[in-house]
């Protein structure tokens, strides 16, 4: 096993934990800078297919960090990555969560809440328009009404779940049958 | 609590914040509604996943940092374990158009939950103050037009509207 690599994925994963407002969906743009673009650890492709891994899959939002993981290092690198991602927000979560509920009054305090949404709601919108351009760029067969096609998906999908209170699987199982019937030429 | 931590974990598809009230306050009643809003609220003003956070403050408040430590790992290695066990199953058919084509659909789905999830934070700050919304927007833009690799920007971000608020209430 290759520790340099090991040491760069915890190094690298350690320093996103502490800046992840909002958890590991609003770091796409970062995760896909330092793993695809600095790193080639992934190739685009890889990245898209991480991502829709982590969204089909259940549990928490953070599956893209041990699935990059996975690609660089198999189980190991996986588990270095989620270690990485975790250890050091978790450990202010502890210290933060003390804190926070011992002086719950304290106007800088709520000031800090109010500062963490719209950081919160920029990295969100940025990393929205990260994961569909990930997913505009892989298409296997380019055309020039595919990145459109893909707008309308993720506008309607958007546009339903804050319209209807259903279970996300629902959208994502039905872009993938939509991904599995349109013609591919 | 590992077990009903476990269980959030395998239940939750597309995060399980929904979800950890409903486990937190209406199955086990752990927590009463303003004590699990006071939680979540911590969880969410740091870093790092927002459930995974708050599973973290409640295994500590209850048994320690172990207590903390389990918690977290109940969370997320189930999960952790699905998520590469697919992608394991891909990797004989990886690359394949069809499958790709699938994975870009699915993925464009994504970007609409993660952008109805981004409306959802703007709506609850907008209301309150134009300049934060400004603020996200403003951080979204750079992030999108460095294509990514700005923690700088995000930190800033956070001192600025930190900043703002610390001004804001000090006027009233």
């Amino acid at each position: 096993m290759n520790g340099g690599l090991l040491l760069a994925l915890a190094l690298r994963f350690g320093g996103l934990s502490l800046i992840a407002f909002g958890g590991a969906t609003a770091l796409v743009p970062t995760i896909h800078a330092q793993a695809v673009d600095a790193t080639h650890w992934l190739t685009p492709t890889g990245f898209t297919e991480s991502i829709a891994l982590a969204q089909a899959a259940p549990g928490p939002n953070l599956l893209l960090v041990p699935l990059v993981g996975w690609h660089v290092a198999g189980i190991v690198g996986a588990t270095v990555a989620l270690l990485a991602f975790l250890i050091p927000s978790t450990v202010l979560a502890i210290a933060g969560g003390r804190f926070l509920l011992a002086h719950e009054t304290a106007r800088s305090v709520i000031a800090l809440r109010w500062a963490m949404r719209p950081v919160a709601g920029g990295l969100m919108l940025a990393s929205s328009l990260a994961v569909f351009a990930s997913g505009a760029h892989a298409w296997p067969a380019p055309h020039p009404w595919i990145a459109p096609a893909l707008a309308v998906i993720a506008l309607l999908t958007a546009a339903a779940t804050l319209r209807w209170k259903v279970n996300p699987l629902a959208w994502i199982a039905i872009a993938a049958v939509l991904g599995a019937v349109v013609p591919l030429r | 609590m590992v077990r009903e931590v476990a269980r959030l974990g395998l239940l939750g598809f597309g995060g399980v914040g929904p979800q950890s009230y409903h486990l937190f306050v209406v199955r086990t009643r752990w927590l009463s509604a303003e004590q699990f809003a006071e939680l979540a609220g911590v969880g969410q003003a740091l870093p790092g996943p927002n459930t995974v956070n708050l599973a973290a403050i409640c295994g500590d408040r209850w048994f320690g940092p172990l207590g903390a430590l389990a918690a977290v790992a109940a969370l997320t290695v189930p999960p952790t374990v699905i998520a590469i066990a697919l992608a394991a199953l891909l990797v004989p058919i990886a690359g394949a158009p069809r499958l790709v084509a699938i994975e870009c659909a699915v993925v464009a789905a994504c970007a609409g939950l993660v952008l109805a999830t981004a409306l959802r934070v703007f709506a609850t700050i907008a209301l309150r103050r134009g300049a934060a919304f400004a603020l996200g927007a403003a951080l979204a833009a750079a992030i999108t037009l460095r294509s990514g690799d700005m923690p700088e920007a995000t930190v800033a971000a956070i001192a600025l509207g930190f900043g703002f608020e610390l001004l804001a209430t000090r006027r009233r």
